[in-house]
């Protein structure tokens, strides 16, 4: 997707480019230990010195890592007419929900922790829902501890035929959770063809990378998945509090990822993830939804995009505040406005308040009708004889008007309709009794969750799914040592 | 199943199609009140309903009621004194220094889709030539039109010239952007709607 408006000039893109490039050659990241990527990364030939742990891109060989890696791919899904093609055909953005959250805003306001149960009725409803894309796996608290994701990710793929963004909680869960991909996909071989998940890899900001997440990479490129290289920068305490420092920070990362997840697979799809966050001075909390994060995030998407054509995905939806009031949705909207203005091809964070500790499923449902609003605020416009409205222009005489011509008649269902936000007057609004918006959400819930689950998983696959969870609470439950 | 037609025909906007249906109809005997009250009347009902109800749209609304509109062209002639005198009479128009008549108009159609006999002023309509019109028509109920808030208060100015010239008989509604239930029951008219088929009930019912 093209930005409709950029901070950086082509000189100042190059500038910032060369600086990304000198930090990875001069400076590098630091890697912990992993018996295959870097007997891997060392010989494609990457500088590695493994007493420090150090490893330096040089310029020329992290060029042609950004070479390797395909600029074009897709997010399979266990639905044929469901899988995703970045970047987004015909321009706009895929959307998908919070990962990770572990606070369950219920519909009636009360505030707990997730389930499994949640985790069912959370994808259930993300199914349901024609802007999110793709789903991710909340952290449930009644799941074993160490075998959660196992345990939430089966949770996700018994109620949606979505493609799934996977986020490991531990090293040695990553192989059980690519069995569960290669089960939805029905084999190792079926998941390259059409990959129903990617895996979430992140960098330990600033530069260094933890074994887990090098185990992601190497598992991940083998597997044939994507991977959506993710730092998180929390500008002022992990990085530079300056926009072009944390981006140029992030980015490197990215890229680091990126040359990684080539020397293990050439040709693998890499999604460029920089969720920047700001740090609040006062508080020390982290922001994702502060003015500054939002410029630092859309300049770094931006940046990324223009500086090395890989698809972008980062916060496009959640807000600071507790709750889902008027500060929770105008700093959502700015949110989104700005990614979606940027070209940012996938929006994250959908359904998450609370920095994304908490996810709500009225919010999620009130993210789906904003992000439909996004869709059309950066959808192309195409010029043609109908769009031009040429000959109504010339019908219709001085004074008069269009809203009875059939140009109006034959577009005016082309116009986005709102299917919770009230565009009543206020005598209308009194008269309905003064619905608010969680009113409508709450009705809206009450329906999607009674209307049957298209999206859930057949009883063979369930089956399948079930015996992969029980080998791995056997096997991870005896190396945790419980 | 003929009637039905032409009830389908308005649903439908077949503009190009509602006179033929109903001459077609006239011929072989139905009677012109069944198809007015049965095909025009009742698809117009059916298509304020699915406005209210948010399945349609205003432009669309507005093409069933043309087409209504042409069929109902070929029936006036063909409707006996009876069922010309039991239709309600209702003259509308847009107050003075207001030009805006789309959402006059609309209404218009819809109580003319109602079943009602509508005679327009137009707009710039000033409160003494409100009262001429009511003289003439005779009507049950007066429509005041209008967009801008600054052009608010002719409507009051017109209840009350209404009231000063002996027709207080005559009920008033009101509509338009800007006005609101409270706005109507402040200047003395007697209701008020928010939108096209909200209209045809309010005329319903204050004509009962």
């Amino acid at each position: 997707m093209v930005a409709l408006f950029s901070y950086f000039s082509d000189s100042e893109t190059e500038t910032m480019k060369e600086q990304v490039f000198r930090l990875l050659a001069e400076d590098g990241v630091k890697l912990d230990s992993h018996p295959q990527l870097i007997p891997a990364l060392t010989k494609a030939g990457y500088q590695m010195d493994e007493a420090s742990g150090i490893l330096k891109i040089p310029v020329d060989r992290m060029k042609a890592a950004l070479e390797e890696a395909p600029k074009s791919f897709k997010l399979g899904a266990r639905n044929p007419e469901r899988i995703l093609q970045l970047p987004k055909p015909g321009g706009g953005f895929w959307a998908r929900t919070c990962t990770g959250g572990h606070a369950w805003l219920e519909p009636d306001g009360s505030y707990r922790r997730v389930t499994l149960n949640d985790v069912a009725k959370w994808s259930q409803l993300s199914n349901a829902l024609d802007e999110i894309s793709f789903l991710s796996f909340l952290f449930a608290d009644d799941a074993p501890v160490y075998s959660a994701d196992v345990h939430s990710m089966v949770s996700v793929v018994n109620n949606t035929d979505k493609h799934l963004w996977v986020q490991p909680y531990e090293a040695k869960n990553v192989d059980y959770l690519v069995k569960l991909g290669e089960a939805v996909a029905g084999g190792a071989a079926k998941l390259k063809e059409n990959p129903v998940i990617s895996f979430i890899a992140c960098s330990l900001t600033p530069r260094l990378f933890k074994h887990m997440d090098l185990e992601i990479i190497y598992k991940s490129a083998l597997a044939g998945t994507p991977i959506q290289a993710c730092s998180l920068p929390g500008a002022g305490a992990t990085s530079p509090i300056t926009v072009p420092g944390v981006v140029i920070l992030a980015t490197a990362e990215i890229l680091a990822m990126t040359a990684m997840a080539q020397a293990v697979q050439p040709g693998t799809p890499v999604v460029a993830c920089p969720i920047i966050f700001s740090s609040d001075m006062r508080s020390g909390r982290s922001l994702q939804s502060s003015a500054e994060a939002i410029k630092a995030g859309s300049a770094c998407v931006q940046f990324i995009k223009k500086a090395f054509a890989l698809p972008t995905h980062n916060y496009g939806l959640g807000s600071d505040a507790a709750g889902l009031g008027e500060q929770n949705m105008a700093e959502r909207t700015m949110l989104l406005t700005a990614k979606a203005l940027s070209g940012q091809d996938i929006m994250g964070g959908a359904g998450q308040t609370e920095v994304a500790v908490c996810v709500s499923p009225l919010q999620l449902i009130a993210d789906n009708e904003l992000l439909s609003m996004a869709r059309v605020l950066v959808s192309p416009i195409e010029l043609n004889d109908n769009s031009m409205a040429t000959a109504v222009l010339k019908k219709v005489e001085p004074g008069k008007e269009f809203i009875s011509q059939s140009h109006t008649v034959k577009n005016c269902r082309n116009l986005l309709p709102q299917k919770n936000f009230n565009r009543m007057t206020m005598t209308a609004w009194k008269d309905a009794g003064e619905p608010d918006l969680q009113a409508a959400l709450r009705a809206d819930y009450e329906k999607i969750m009674a209307a049957p689950n298209t999206g859930a998983a057949s009883a063979d696959l369930t089956r399948e799914l079930d015996e992969i969870v029980k080998a791995a609470d056997a096997a991870l439950k005896e190396a945790a040592g419980k | 199943m003929a009637i039905n037609d032409v009830y389908r025909a308005v649903l439908d906007f077949e503009e190009d199609q509602i006179a033929d249906l109903i001459e077609k109809e006239l011929t072989e005997g139905v009677e012109p009140n069944k198809l007015l009250q049965e095909g025009l009347i009742a698809a117009m009902d059916a298509v304020g309903k699915a406005f209210s109800e948010g399945e349609i749209f205003v432009p669309e609304m507005l093409m069933a009621a043309q087409t209504m509109k042409l069929g109902l062209d070929v029936l006036n002639p063909r409707l006996g004194d009876k069922d010309a005198q039991s239709r309600g009479v209702i003259v509308i128009g847009t107050v003075k220094g207001d030009l805006h008549d789309i959402g006059k108009n609309l209404v218009g159609m819809m109580l003319e889709g109602g079943g009602f006999e509508v005679h327009d002023l137009g707009i710039d309509v000033s409160p003494e030539a409100f009262v001429e019109g009511v003289k003439k028509y005779q009507p049950a109920i007066l429509g005041l039109s209008a967009l801008l808030t600054t052009t608010m208060p002719v409507m009051e100015e017109t209840v009350k010239a209404l009231k000063a010239a002996g027709l207080e008989q005559v009920k008033v509604m009101i509509g338009g952007a800007p006005v609101t239930r409270d706005f109507a029951e402040n200047i003395g008219a007697d209701g008020f709607s928010a939108d096209a088929p909200a209209a045809v009930e309010l005329a319903r019912s204050l004509s009962r």
